[in-house]
């Protein structure tokens, strides 16, 4: 018997694939599934959370009655003005609405579950007139109508429960644990529909829209203050300037009048402002 | 988080370029050992040559313990999503069974055998246990040398 | 006493078999090595302190097994084979058996 030992070429049992192309492949088809998935989560979610009676959405929502402050002058004002708003929206009686105003100089109103609206110091004290203030508490009230903020909440729990899902760590709650949710995430859509809806109601208030758009004008100026304004397509607010224009057209649609005859803020609003 | 994310970007970085370097280091070794030990036969085989030559015979063995590095685990973590081929740990177990081979046809080449017979592998994953952390292997490799008797 | 994994041993005709015969070693690794090991784990590369580690463990296994050969008056063990499994983490355990007979 002979024994021979010829030399078997490289390369057959080892792929001669390159490791960083792999790298790259896999890594871009990791993020397309998981934003994949992400996204059908918030759809879902958000599906899932418009079916919500509203009664169990105010039952999520009780953690604000217990923060809400003492009757203010200010707040008795407010919440008459937003009463006005939901009269003139035709809200259903089962979706009360329930105004909180924050006492701190931050540039900010949002509207969460269970038809809770917060106004902060620093966004009110910019208001030239009562007319811009029904807008803004119009625009927040239209997003209750919309159901949007259970919405919101109903993508974020879709979210971050595929989070825990993939992650295997349930160290955050499905619905938070703090349970005041201030992260609202409207989408541009959202937001439009809102604008529409609160324009509507003040047309139907005042006779007329004087003075709501000036809201968009103090919401320019205090993104441009702020910081280098964002290109639209990141932002989940329209840029003013775009929501400015869309509302000009609707107002044109309908040839609505903007009277610079509007209404003034009470003597006391700023005292008011800041004593609350 | 962000801390933890720029530690595994550079422990990838690291694991890459080092662990390339060191492949091809250790590849460029296996192939300059196994010419120098070619001419040593080593085969599956049981049944002695029928030569006439009176054989000694001893158990030789060879192993090795390899580990894979960082950007190879990731990435085979990455293919476990996925499923199909898991490129990344060819090389590694073709590394440490070539090596085990290389220890143990020197063992049986300098008590002078002309041949190595039954060679079996035996091969154990170090972190079985350990869940994620599976990349490295032990590799043994052992056979019977034939040493021919000096009569 | 000699050890193969051959089954047969040309020339020697087996008079006796004395059945199975094992030796198993199990090892964990120490912390020390575990260091250099996990540092190891991310560039790659030999981790030396492991084959020692396990040659060791080997040597000692065959050790026993031929401690049990001699015990029951074998001279030699035929079919040797080797079988490596982790038993936990970073613990091994090393397991030789043949067969032990007597040659002529």
């Amino acid at each position: 018997m002979k024994y021979e030992t010829p030399k078997i070429p490289e390369g057959i049992n080892v792929s001669k694939t390159h490791p960083l192309k792999t790298f790259t492949v896999l890594i871009a088809g990791m993020l397309a599934v998981l934003l994949l998935s992400a996204w059908l989560l918030g759809l879902g979610g958000g599906y899932l959370a418009k079916k919500l009676p509203y009664s169990q959405e105010l039952r999520l929502a009780e953690t604000y009655q217990e923060v809400a402050a003492p009757q203010t002058e200010l707040l008795f004002y407010l919440q008459q003005l937003a009463d006005r708003v939901a009269a003139a929206m035709e809200l259903s009686d089962s979706m009360p609405v329930t105004i909180h105003y924050v006492s701190e100089p931050v540039d900010n109103a949002f509207a969460t579950i269970g038809g809770n609206i917060f106004l902060y110091k620093g966004l009110l004290q910019k208001l030239p007139s009562e007319n811009t203030l029904a807008m803004l508490i119009a625009h927040e009230i239209a997003h209750v109508a919309h159901r949007d903020p259970i919405v919101s909440v109903g993508q974020n729990a879709a979210i971050s429960m595929g989070m825990m899902v993939l992650l295997g760590n349930a160290d955050s709650g499905i619905l938070g644990s703090t349970g005041l949710y201030t992260q609202m995430n409207f989408s541009r859509d959202m937001e439009t529909a809102a604008d529409v809806r609160g324009l509507n109601a003040v047309q139907r208030i005042y006779g007329h829209v004087g003075g709501a758009l000036d809201l968009y004008k103090i919401l320019e100026s205090v993104s441009a203050d702020s910081s280098v304004s964002q290109p639209e397509f990141f932002s989940t607010h329209p840029q003013s300037s775009t929501r400015l224009d869309d509302l000009n057209n609707l107002i044109q649609k309908h040839s609505w009048q903007q009277s610079p005859d509007v209404k003034l803020l009470p003597d006391d609003f700023s005292a008011w402002l800041s004593e609350g | 988080m962000i801390y933890q994310i720029i530690w595994v970007l550079a422990l990838l970085v690291v694991g890459y370029i080092i662990g390339t370097y060191l492949e091809r280091k250790h590849y460029r070794s296996i192939l300059k050992r196994e010419e120098a030990l070619r001419s040593l036969p080593v085969v599956a085989s049981k049944y002695l040559p029928e030569d006439g030559v009176s054989y000694q015979q001893t158990l030789v063995m060879g192993n090795v313990t390899i580990s894979v590095d960082y950007f190879k685990r990731f990435l085979a973590t990455l293919h476990n999503f996925f499923g199909g081929r898991v490129t990344s740990y060819e090389s590694l177990l073709d590394r440490a069974r070539r090596e085990a081979m290389l220890r143990m046809k020197s063992q049986a080449a300098s008590q002078q055998a002309s041949l190595v017979l039954n060679v079996k592998y035996e091969t154990a994953s170090i972190y079985k246990g350990s869940g994620s952390n599976i990349g490295s292997v032990e590799v043994l490799a052992y056979g019977t040398a034939l040493i021919p008797k000096s009569t | 006493m000699l050890i193969s994994n051959l089954e047969i041993i040309p020339d020697r005709k087996v008079v006796k078999h004395l059945g199975l015969v094992q030796g198993s070693s199990v090892r964990a690794k120490h912390v020390g090595r575990d260091i250099m090991a996990s540092l190891k784990n991310i560039l790659g590369g030999e981790l030396v302190g492991y084959t020692e580690l396990l040659s060791e463990s080997r040597e000692e296994a065959m050790d026993r097994l031929k401690a049990q050969a001699e015990s029951i008056g074998a001279n030699a063990i035929l079919n040797v084979r080797f079988s490596t499994s982790s038993v936990a983490q970073g613990a091994a355990e090393i397991y030789v058996y043949g067969t032990a007979v007597v040659l002529e």
